[in-house]
C-alpha cells in the first residue's frame, strides 16, 4: 500500500461518510405545536388527509402477519389517504428502552404499543396525547353506543388518575393469567379437577413430582409446577390470595402484604419439597408441559395457541386452563395487555393515528384480530359473535369467562423498574431466601423507585 | 569379575528398558492429553452441533428435546430466508460490516502508528486517557452515543440531522476502536527503529514508512484487528436495534430476534436463522485461520 493509496482511502472514506450524512432526509417538523394540541379540544378543524404515520409494535410471526394485513386494509380503504407504517421494534422491553430515549423528540413514533405503566412513564415527559377529546369528538370520536360496547374494565384501564384521568392509551386486546393443567395426569393421580385452594395445588404438585405421567415424553424429571420468573405471576398469586401489590389509597407498593407473603411461602414450600423448579430455558415450562413432565404452569392466556402446539407435538394429552388456586370466594384473575398510545407530533398526525386506532378496534377488525392472535377482543359485540370460535377452542372460552373477575397491576410510572427487582426477589425466594424480609425489602425499594418518578 | 561380567549386560539393557518405559509413559501421557483435548473439543462443539441438528428438526422434535431429526427439514432454511427477508438483511449486514471494518482499520492504523512511532508532546497522557476508556462498558456509552446519533447534542450537530435509520448511524460509533488502536500500537512499537532510520536516509516520511514498511510487516496484527472488527460488527445486535426503527438498514442479527416469539418458542427456525447468520464468520475464520493465530501469538492476546 503506497502513501498515495492511503490518501485515496482516507478521502474515499470521508466522502462516503459525508455523502451518506448529507443524503439523510431532513428531520421531521419538531413537535412544538403538539403540546398545545393536547389541550386543544377542537379536533373538528383538523384535516388528517395524506398523513403518513409510524406504528411501533412487538408482534412477530402470525400475529405480525395479521396486524400487517389490518394495516394494509386500512391504508387501502381509509378515505383520508392516511398511510400507516407498522414496524416491529423488538419485545416490550426493547420498545420501552427505545421510547424513553426518543420521547419528546421528533423521533417518537405516532403510535406505540405500551402497557399502562409504560405509558405512565412516557407521560412523565409529557410525550403522549390525551385521547379523551379525540374519543369524545363528534366528528372523529366514538358514539355513546360504541363506547358502551367496550368491556368497561378494559376501556377504563387506560384512564390515568395520576395524570388527571387522561386517556393515554386505547385497548386493542387483553389477556389474563391462568393456570394450565394436565387433565390426564390429574386423573392418574386420583383428582377429578384442577386445584381450587393453595393446599390442593401443593398436594397435587407434589403428587405429580412423585408419580410421573404415563404418557410423558422426553427425559425431564416430573415436576408439579414450574415458576416462570415473571412479576405478573407474583401479582396474580397475590390477587388470588386476596391481596394486592399496590395500595391505591396510600399510593404505595405493598409487596409485604399478607397475601403476597402467603403466596410466596407456598412457592418456597414447593421448591423446598422438590415439587417445583424454575424453567431452565426460555419457554422451557411450556415445552415441559407439552411433554407431560410438568403438571401446572401459570402463564398468559395469549399463550394458548403455543400450548396447544406444544401438547399436540409433545405428549398429546387432555389439558385445560383454570383460575389460579385461591383464598377468595370468587376467582380473581390478573387482566393485562398492552394498549396503543399516540406519541405527540402534529395535530394532523395525531388525528390520523387515532383514526387508525378507531379502525383497529372496530368490531369487524377485532373479530379477525382476536381469532388470529388469541387475545381477547375488547368489544362485547365481537365476543357475542364468536360462539363458533369458542366451540372450537374451549380453553379460550374458559379463559374468556373469567374476564368479569379481572384485576390489574398498578399503572404507575416506573413499574417496569420495579418489575426488574420483583423478578430478582422471586428467584431469591425460590432459592430459599427469607420470604417476609425479602418482600419487606422489595416494598421499600419499590416505593423508592416510585418516589423517584 | 563374574559380578562385573554379569553387570555389563545389565548396564547395557537398563537404559533400553528405561527408554522403553519412558517412551511408553510419554505415549500414554500424550494419548491421555489427546483424549482430554478431544473431550474438550467435543464439549465445545456440542452447542454448535446441536444448533445444526435443531435447525433441521420439526418444531415437535425440538420440543421433545431430540438430538437428531428423523427427516432433515432443509425447508426450515428456505422458510427463514424468505419469511424474514434475509436476503435484504444479509446485504445490510455485509455493508455495515464492510464499512465498520474499513473505517476501523483506517483509524486504528493511523492512531496506532502515531502512538507507537511518533514522539509528540502529551503522547503517553493521551494514550493513557484513551486506554482508560476500555474500562467503560459499552452499555454505559450506548445512551450518549444514541443522543449524538439522534442529533440531540446541541454542540455536536450532525450534517443532515438525525442519523437514526441510516448506515452512518449504525457504523459511526464503531469506526474507531480503542482496543484495535492499542493492539496495533503495541505491534508497531516493536518494529526496529533502525528501519525508520534507513527509510529516513532514503528520504521517506511517515506516510511512506507506514505504507511501505510498517503495514507489510504487520499483516498478522492487521488480520487480528480485522477479524475482531468483523466478528463484532457482524454480531452486533443491541445498537442496530436501538438506532433503527424501520427495516431499511436492519442487519441479520436484529431480524433473527423476530424468531423469539412473544409467547412461545420457534427453536427450529431460530436455529436455522442462526446457522445462516454465522456461516460468514466461519468462512472468514477458516480462510484466515493461520494469520489469525499468528496475530494472536504475536500481539500477546489471550482469549
Amino acid at each position: 500500500m503506497t502513501p498515495r493509496v492511503l490518501k485515496i482511502v482516507a478521502l474515499a472514506l470521508s466522502a462516503v461518510v459525508l455523502s451518506a450524512a448529507c443524503a439523510v432526509a431532513p428531520p421531521a417538523a419538531p413537535a412544538e405545536s403538539a403540546a398545545s394540541m393536547d389541550a386543544m379540544e377542537g379536533w373538528e378543524g383538523v384535516d388528517p388527509s395524506g398523513q403518513e404515520i409510524s406504528f411501533w409494535y412487538q408482534h412477530s410471526g402470525s400475529r405480525e402477519e395479521a396486524l400487517q394485513a389490518i394495516i394494509a386494509d386500512f391504508n387501502d380503504t381509509n378515505e383520508w389517504g392516511i398511510t400507516v407504517n407498522g414496524e416491529y421494534q423488538g419485545g416490550y422491553g426493547d420498545i420501552f428502552n427505545k421510547m424513553i430515549n426518543v420521547i419528546g423528540t421528533e423521533d417518537v413514533p405516532n403510535l406505540v404499543v405500551a402497557y399502562q405503566n409504560q405509558a405512565a412513564t412516557y407521560q412523565l415527559g409529557a410525550g403522549l396525547v390525551d385521547m379523551r377529546a379525540l374519543v369524545d369528538s363528534p366528528q372523529w370520536g366514538l358514539t355513546d353506543a360504541e363506547k358502551a360496547d367496550f368491556f368497561p374494565g378494559f376501556y377504563n384501564a387506560d384512564l390515568f388518575p395520576s395524570f388527571d384521568n387522561a386517556r393515554l392509551g386505547f385497548p386493542p386486546n387483553r389477556s389474563i393469567e391462568v393456570l394450565y393443567y394436565n387433565r390426564d395426569w390429574l386423573t392418574e393421580l386420583g383428582y377429578d379437577g384442577p386445584p381450587g385452594t393453595p393446599e390442593e395445588f401443593q398436594a397435587m404438585a407434589c403428587a405429580a413430582a412423585a408419580q410421573p405421567f404415563s404418557g410423558a415424553v422426553g427425559d425431564s424429571s416430573p415436576l408439579g409446577y414450574q415458576l416462570a420468573i415473571d412479576p405478573s405471576t407474583l401479582a396474580s398469586l397475590t390477587f388470588a390470595f386476596g391481596g394486592d401489590i399496590f395500595d391505591y389509597d396510600k399510593v404505595a407498593y405493598v409487596y409485604d402484604g399478607d397475601a403476597t407473603v402467603e403466596a410466596m411461602d407456598l412457592v418456597q414450600a414447593l421448591f423446598a419439597e422438590g415439587c417445583a423448579a424454575i424453567p431452565a430455558e426460555r419457554y422451557g415450562d411450556q415445552t415441559d408441559f407439552g411433554n407431560g413432565t410438568t403438571l401446572f404452569n401459570i402463564s398468559s392466556s395469549s399463550g394458548l395457541p403455543y400450548y396447544t402446539r406444544a401438547v399436540d407435538e409433545g405428549s398429546a394429552f387432555a389439558w385445560s386452563i383454570a383460575p389460579l388456586p385461591r383464598r377468595t370466594e370468587d376467582p380473581v384473575v390478573n387482566v393485562y395487555g398492552a394498549s396503543v398510545s399516540i406519541g405527540e407530533s402534529t395535530p394532523e398526525k395525531e388525528l390520523a393515528a387515532w383514526l387508525f386506532i378507531k379502525y383497529y378496534t372496530s368490531p369487524a377488525v377485532q373479530a379477525t384480530w382476536a381469532q388470529v392472535s388469541n387475545y381477547f377482543p375488547v368489544r362485547q359485540s365481537v365476543a357475542e359473535n364468536m360462539s363458533e370460535y369458542f366451540a372450537q377452542n374451549p380453553a379460550y372460552q374458559t379463559a374468556f369467562d373469567l374476564l368479569p373477575y379481572g384485576r390489574s397491576e398498578p399503572p404507575m410510572p416506573g413499574y417496569d423498574f420495579v418489575r426488574d427487582r420483583v423478578g430478582e426477589v422471586m428467584a431469591a425466594i425460590a432459592d430459599g431466601a427469607d420470604v417476609a424480609s425479602s418482600l419487606a425489602d422489595l416494598t421499600v425499594e419499590a416505593n423508592e423507585i416510585l418516589a423517584d418518578q | 569379575m563374574a559380578k562385573g561380567a554379569l553387570s555389563l549386560p545389565l548396564a547395557g539393557t537398563r537404559p533400553r528398558a528405561v527408554r522403553r518405559r519412558r517412551a511408553w509413559r510419554f505415549r500414554s501421557a500424550r494419548g491421555l492429553l489427546y483424549v482430554l483435548l478431544l473431550g474438550g473439543a467435543c464439549v465445545s462443539l456440542m452447542p454448535f452441533a446441536w444448533m445444526l441438528s435443531a435447525s433441521l428438526m420439526t418444531y415437535g422434535e425440538t420440543a421433545t428435546r431430540r438430538w437428531v431429526p428423523d427427516v432433515p427439514q432443509f425447508a426450515n432454511y428456505a422458510r427463514v430466508w424468505q419469511e424474514a427477508h434475509f436476503a435484504r438483511h444479509f446485504l445490510n449486514s455485509v455493508l455495515i460490516t464492510a464499512t465498520t471494518l474499513g473505517g476501523q482499520l483506517f483509524t486504528s492504523v493511523l492512531a496506532g502508528y502515531a502512538f507507537g512511532r511518533i514522539a509528540f508532546k502529551g503522547r503517553n497522557l493521551i494514550f493513557g486517557i484513551m486506554l482508560s476508556t476500555l474500562m467503560i462498558h459499552g452499555m454505559v456509552t450506548m445512551i450518549p452515543n444514541f443522543l449524538v446519533i439522534s442529533n440531540r447534542v446541541p454542540f455536536l450537530p450532525l450534517p443532515g440531522g438525525s442519523w437514526l435509520n441510516s448506515l452512518q448511524g449504525i457504523v459511526a460509533p464503531y469506526l474507531a476502536s480503542v482496543f484495535s488502536i492499542f493492539l496495533l500500537r503495541q505491534f508497531f512499537a516493536q518494529i526496529p527503529f533502525e528501519l525508520w532510520d534507513a527509510a529516513r536516509s532514503d528520504g521517506a516520511g511517515h506516510n511512506t514508512f507506514l505504507a511501505r514498511v510498517v503495514l507489510p510487516m504487520s499483516k498478522p496484527a492487521l488480520f487480528t484487528v480485522a477479524i475482531f472488527a468483523f466478528i463484532n460488527a457482524w454480531n452486533d445486535f443491541l445498537w442496530p436495534l436501538l438506532v433503527t426503527t424501520t427495516d431499511r438498514w436492519r442487519p441479520l442479527m436484529v431480524e433473527l430476534w423476530r424468531y423469539s416469539r412473544e409467547a412461545g418458542p420457534e427453536t427450529h427456525l431460530l436455529m436455522a436463522g442462526s446457522v445462516i447468520t454465522i456461516w460468514p464468520i466461519l468462512v472468514i475464520y477458516f480462510l484466515t485461520q493461520r494469520q489469525y493465530t499468528e496475530g494472536i501469538a504475536l500481539t500477546g492476546l489471550k482469549g
